[in-house]
């Protein structure tokens, strides 16, 4: 079963009483809320995403609630509890989705240690991915959102997870998270993609979340060997223009971007450093993102042939 | 006399030389480290002959004979001879090499 497979009416009863068990590549997540627009969010962003039973295991039992004080009243605000626990302050009330999203980041972030985790998007291309770890402001969604809707597959905008044992990456397909004037480029360059509401004055700007292509979710057991790492910077007005980066400092910014480093030892200086051989590396600045997207396109082909 | 240094065969390192760039994880503090390339030049060349203890005078002849011609004033091998000491003394630092009492 699919969420788009639930009814309106049923899932938000699923959401207010026993939560919905929901599958995002290799995690599972038990959701519950009665918040309004966290509902319309799942409905709208993860459609297609797997269901599973009601006493299935789940990785994560996660609530988004309003705090009950005052505040419902005035000022109404969420919060993001895992295991019932508060794990950050209160948002403001119409911050529910990003809230969500937020917090399913952090889970994966704080507690899947099987894993190691990267602050990365991640494309494939022909089996082979594409790893942009940056920090926020980089360009890195929105670079990561124009090659998802122009024929690479999505893996993550946001985490690269990887397999110690055989440095493949998994797919954690969710929802694309833009900001600020990403959110207008990405609406000309794919007009045909599914964009939930702009969420303005959060911690990062205005927020606005699109909905996976359906490929990216259908494809999710998929994992992916690893090819480029570029590390891509927005500069307006600049040529798309690749830059060959020393093996290094491509490892040094991967250890840089990666969550969890130290817990995995030294398995995750191999893990990290045979990733690094197996990739070719680069920086990339761009100021157009049709440009950059051919670039990309252009590379790929020149691996494959 | 003074000291003598090497990587001992007990010491727990990971590395990967990229280029002239040499990273190395130290397993006693969990730390990574990306090396100057003096400091890379260094660290290969006594990880080649690990657990060999040398004075920084021999190691600096290991280390030129392997590169380059060992120079010929006093002046510039006195220079030399400090630039390594520098060197060692900061792998030390971070755990890379060990020095011992000759």
């Amino acid at each position: 079963m699919i969420v788009a497979d639930i009814p309106a009416a049923q899932l938000r009863q699923l959401l207010a009483g026993p939560g919905l068990g929901l599958r995002t590549g290799p995690v599972v997540s038990r959701i519950r809320s009665r918040v309004a627009e966290v509902a319309h969010g799942i409905a709208l962003h993860y459609a297609r995403h797997s269901v599973v039973d009601d006493d299935a295991f789940a990785d994560f039992h996660v609530s988004v609630e309003r705090p009950g004080n005052l505040r419902r009243w005035f000022g109404p605000q969420v919060e993001f509890r895992l295991d019932g626990q508060k794990t950050f302050l209160p948002l403001p009330g119409a911050q529910g989705f990003p809230m969500l999203e937020w917090g399913l980041n952090w889970c994966i972030y704080a507690n899947c240690h099987q894993f190691l985790t990267l602050h990365s998007a991640v494309l494939e291309k022909g089996g082979r991915a594409l790893l942009l770890p940056a920090p926020s402001g980089s360009g890195k969604s929105t670079l990561c959102a124009g090659l998802a809707f122009r024929g690479w597959r999505l893996l993550s905008d946001e985490m690269a997870v990887i397999a110690p044992a055989s440095g493949e990456l998994l797919a954690v397909p969710r929802p694309i998270s833009l900001k600020n004037r990403s959110v207008d480029v990405m609406r000309r360059f794919a007009p045909d993609a599914v964009f939930g509401p702009v969420v303005p004055d959060t911690i990062k700007g205005s927020v606005c979340h699109v909905q996976p292509p359906p490929d990216a979710v259908l494809r999710a057991t998929e994992r992916a060997v690893p090819r480029w790492i570029v590390l891509p910077r927005y500069e307006e007005g600049a040529p798309a223009r690749l830059t060959p980066l020393p093996r290094a400092k491509a490892f040094m910014a991967l250890v840089e971007q990666t969550f969890n480093y130290e817990a995995h030892g030294r398995e995750g200086f191999v893990t990290l450093a045979d990733l690094v051989e197996r990739c070719e590396a680069y920086e990339f600045s761009y100021g157009q993102l049709d440009e950059a997207v051919q670039l990309f396109d252009r590379l790929a082909a020149q691996s494959a042939s | 006399m003074g000291p003598l240094w090497s990587v001992p065969a007990e010491l727990g390192l990971d590395w990967r030389l990229w280029d002239e760039d040499l990273v190395v994880y130290v397993h006693l503090s969990g730390d990574t480290h990306a090396l100057s390339p003096a400091a890379s030049g260094v660290l290969a060349t006594l990880l080649e002959q690990r657990g060999v203890s040398r004075s920084s005078a021999d190691w600096l002849h290991a280390l030129t004979d392997a590169h380059e011609p060992a120079p010929q004033d006093g002046a510039q091998a006195d220079a030399d001879l400090t630039a390594l000491e520098e060197q060692l003394a900061g792998l030390e630092r971070i755990g890379a090499v060990r020095r011992q009492a000759a």
